[in-house]
C-alpha cells in the first residue's frame, strides 16, 4: 500500500484514475492542477505522482520540474499522462525528469502496472 | 557666375567631359608655350640684328665725319702754306659731305639722349671750328705772320675739340655697343628661361587641373564603395551621397534606391516570416489541443469500460459481452483514426528534420516493435537486410511511420501462422526497402485505390478487418516529401509486396554518416 498523487484536469480521467489505484489498494489524493500538485507533493510527501501533461496554468511538465527542483521530494517517481504522442513531446517529458509516459487513451491496467512498477523500483 | 560656381559645375558634369576638356586644356596650355618660345627667340635675334646695324652705321657715319674734319684741316692747313686755290679742293670736298654725314650721324644718334647729346657737342666743336678758324682764314683779308700763327694755332687748338669730341660719341657709340649685347644677352636668358618654365608651369596646371577633376571622381567612388561595404556589413541605414561627375552620381542614385528597394522587400519577407510562423504555431497548437482534448474523453470512455468489464466479469450474458466487445472495437477504431488522421496532417505539414538514416536499422525497429503484436496471432516477422549500410537523407520519425504502416498493414492482413518478410536492398541510386506478406492480398481491381484517403480494399471490408484507409495515405505523403515512391505488387489470396523506393545519398559522405548512424540509437 503506498500513498499516490493524482493530477488532472478532466474530472473524469481523474476518478478513473483514482478508482483503478484505490482498486489496487492504494492510498490516493487528488488535485485538479499544476500548482495544487507541487503544493500537495510537499505536504503529503507521496511515494508516487502521476500528472496529466496539459493542465490550465502549470502544466505536467513545470510540475515535474518543480517536484524535481526541491531536494526533499525530487526522488518521488512521476508518470506523466499524455494525449502528444511525438518523440519530441516524450523527450521534453524525460528531460523534465518524469520516470514513464503513458499516452492517452491508456488502459487502467497499463497504468497500475506502471504504478507497481515504478513502485518496486524498476522502471517501465 | 563666381569662378567655384564654375568649377563645381564643371566637377558635377560627365565624366567624358572632363576629359576631354583637361585633354583640350593640356592642348592649349603646350601650344601656348611653344608660340611665347618662338616668338621670344624671333623677337630676341631681329632686335639684335637691328641693334647691330645701327651701331655698325653709327661707327661708319662718325668715322666719315671724323675723315671729313681730317681732309678740311690738313687741305687748310696746305692753303696757308702754298695759297693756291687747287689745294684747296680737299677742304671743298671734305665741306659737301660733311652736312650730310652730320645729318647721318645725328639721326642715328636720336635714338639715345647721351649719344644724341655727345654728337651734339661735336657738332658745336665742328661749328666753333668752321666759325672761328675755317672762315677767317679763307676771308681774303691780310694779316700779319704774328695774326696768321695766331689763327693756325687756335684751327689746331679748335681741331683737337672736334678730335675729342668724336673720340667722346665714339666712346658712347661703344657703351651703346655694350649696352645692347648685354639688353640682347639678358632677352636671350628670358627667352631660354620661358623655354623651360612655362612647359613646367603647364604641367603643373595640368597636374593640379587634373587632380582636382580626379578628386571629384574618385572620392565619390570610394563614397560608393564605403556605402556597399558598410550594406554587405548589415548596415542598412547606409546610402550613398550623390556627388560628383554623372555617371558617379547615376551610379550612387541607383545603389541607393537598390537598398531602398531590398530594404522594403526584407521588411515585408520578415512580416510575412513571422505570420507564416504564427500560423504554424496556431497548428502546431492546434493539432495537439484537437489531440489532447479526442483523447481525454476517449481514456475516460475507454478506461471506465474497462472497470466495468472487470466488475461485471462474470455476470453478463453473451449478448452484453458481444454489445460490449463492439464499443471496445469502435473505441479502438475511433483512437486509431484520430492516431492517423494526426499523423497525416503532420506528414503533409511538418517541416522534415533532414539526417541520413540507414534504412537497416528503420527496418530492425520496425520489426522489433511489432513482434509482440504479431506473435499473439502466431506471425513471425523477420528482416533481411544487406550487409552494407543503405543510407539516404530523410526525417527519422517520419520514415520510421511509413515503414511501421506497411508492416502493420502487412501483420494486419496476415494469416494466422503467417510470415512478414522486410528486405532491405541498394540498386543503383536507389534504395529499396520491400514489405513482404502472405496475406489475404489485394483484388486487381482496387490496386488503383490505393493511397487515396479513407480507401479500403473490398476485401479487407468484407473480412471485416479493422482500419481507418488512412495509412497507405500517410505512407504516400511521407514518400513523396522524401522524392521517393510507393509501389505495390500483389496476387488476391497469396499475399502483397509494397516497395519503398528512395534515394541513396551521393558518395562516401552517406556512408560514414551512416556508419555513424547504424551505431546504437536504436536499441
Amino acid at each position: 500500500m503506498a500513498r499516490i498523487l493524482v493530477a488532472d484536469d478532466d474530472v473524469d480521467v481523474r476518478t478513473l484514475v483514482v478508482l483503478k489505484l484505490k482498486s489496487s489498494g492504494h492510498e490516493v489524493l487528488s488535485v485538479e492542477n499544476g500548482a495544487e500538485a507541487v503544493q500537495s507533493c510537499l505536504a503529503n510527501r507521496p511515494d508516487l505522482v502521476v500528472l496529466d501533461l496539459m493542465m490550465p496554468g502549470m502544466s505536467g511538465l513545470q510540475a515535474c520540474e518543480a517536484i524535481r527542483s526541491d531536494p526533499t521530494v525530487a526522488g518521488t517517481p512521476v508518470i506523466l499522462l499524455t494525449a502528444r504522442a511525438q518523440e519530441a513531446d516524450v523527450d521534453a517529458g524525460l528531460k523534465s525528469g518524469a520516470d514513464e509516459y503513458l499516452t492517452k487513451p491508456f488502459s487502467p491496467r497499463e497504468l497500475a502496472t506502471c504504478v507497481d512498477s515504478l513502485l518496486a523500483g524498476g522502471r517501465g | 557666375m563666381s569662378g567655384l560656381g564654375w568649377l563645381e559645375r564643371l566637377e558635377r558634369s560627365s565624366m567624358r567631359k572632363q576629359y576631354l576638356l583637361s585633354l583640350a586644356l593640356i592642348g592649349v596650355v603646350l601650344l601656348m608655350t611653344t608660340l611665347v618660345c618662338a616668338g621670344a627667340v624671333v623677337w630676341a635675334s631681329i632686335s639684335m640684328r637691328n641693334a647691330e646695324q645701327r651701331i655698325v652705321a653709327l661707327g661708319t657715319a662718325n668715322r666719315a665725319v671724323l675723315q671729313d674734319m681730317t681732309d678740311a684741316q690738313t687741305g687748310l692747313a696746305s692753303y696757308r702754306v702754298r695759297r693756291e686755290q687747287s689745294v684747296l679742293q680737299p677742304y671743298e670736298f671734305a665741306m659737301n659731305f660733311l652736312p650730310f654725314d652730320q645729318r647721318r650721324l645725328r639721326g642715328l644718334a636720336a635714338s639715345s639722349p647721351s649719344l644724341e647729346a655727345a654728337a651734339k657737342q661735336q657738332s658745336d666743336a665742328i661749328a666753333a671750328w668752321l666759325g672761328r678758324y675755317a672762315s677767317p682764314s679763307l676771308d681774303g683779308r691780310h694779316r700779319t705772320t704774328a695774326e696768321d700763327d695766331r689763327l693756325f694755332d687756335r684751327g689746331q687748338d679748335l681741331f683737337k675739340t672736334v678730335r675729342s669730341s668724336n673720340k667722346a660719341v665714339q666712346a658712347r657709340i661703344d657703351s651703346e655697343i655694350r649696352h645692347i649685347k648685354s639688353k640682347t644677352r639678358t632677352v636671350l636668358i628670358l627667352a631660354v628661361g620661358f623655354v623651360i618654365l612655362l612647359p613646367l608651369l603647364a604641367v603643373l596646371v595640368v597636374f593640379l587641373v587634373v587632380r582636382r577633376m580626379g578628386d571629384s571622381v574618385v572620392k565619390p567612388l570610394t563614397d560608393v564603395s564605403d556605402v556597399l561595404d558598410r550594406l554587405s556589413a548589415g548596415d542598412t541605414e547606409a546610402r550613398a551621397s550623390v556627388t560628383g561627375p554623372e555617371e558617379i552620381r547615376e551610379i550612387a542614385t541607383a545603389l541607393n534606391r537598390l537598398t531602398d528597394e531590398n530594404l522594403r522587400a526584407s521588411e515585408v519577407e520578415a512580416d510575412v516570416l513571422s505570420q507564416l510562423e504564427t500560423i504554424d504555431r496556431v497548428r502546431t497548437d492546434l493539432v495537439s489541443t484537437v489531440s489532447h482534448e479526442l483523447r481525454t474523453p476517449l481514456t475516460s470512455i475507454a478506461g471506465y469500460l474497462e472497470l466495468l468489464q472487470d466488475d461485471l466479469l462474470d455476470k453478463m450474458s453473451p449478448q452484453q459481452a458481444t454489445m460490449m466487445g463492439a464499443i471496445r472495437r469502435n473505441l479502438d477504431r475511433l483512437n486509431e483514426l484520430i492516431t492517423n488522421l494526426l499523423a497525416l496532417s503532420r506528414a503533409e505539414e511538418t517541416q522534415l528534420s533532414v539526417e541520413p538514416v540507414d534504412l537497416r536499422g528503420i527496418a530492425a525497429e520496425v520489426a522489433s516493435d511489432i513482434r509482440l503484436t504479431a506473435a499473439a496471432r502466431d506471425i513471425t516477422v523477420r528482416t533481411l537486410q544487406s550487409a552494407a549500410p543503405v543510407v539516404v537523407l530523410g526525417d527519422r520519425s517520419q520514415l520510421i511511420r511509413a515503414v511501421s504502416n506497411l508492416v502493420t498493414n502487412a501483420v494486419k492482413f496476415s494469416r494466422q501462422g503467417g510470415v512478414v518478410e522486410l528486405r532491405v536492398t541498394q540498386e543503383g541510386g536507389h534504395a529499396l526497402l520491400e514489405v513482404v506478406d502472405e496475406g489475404i492480398g489485394i483484388p486487381s481491381g482496387d490496386l488503383a485505390g490505393l493511397g487515396s484517403r479513407f480507401y479500403r480494399a473490398s476485401n479487407a471490408m468484407q473480412a471485416e478487418i479493422a482500419g481507418t484507409g488512412l495509412g497507405l495515405r500517410i505512407v504516400q505523403t511521407i514518400l513523396d516529401r522524401h522524392d521517393g515512391s510507393l509501389a505495390v505488387g500483389s496476387v488476391e489470396g497469396e499475399g502483397s509486396t509494397f516497395t519503398i523506393k528512395l534515394p541513396v545519398t551521393r558518395s562516401g559522405y552517406g556512408q560514414v554518416l551512416a556508419a555513424r548512424t547504424a551505431e546504437p540509437s536504436y536499441d
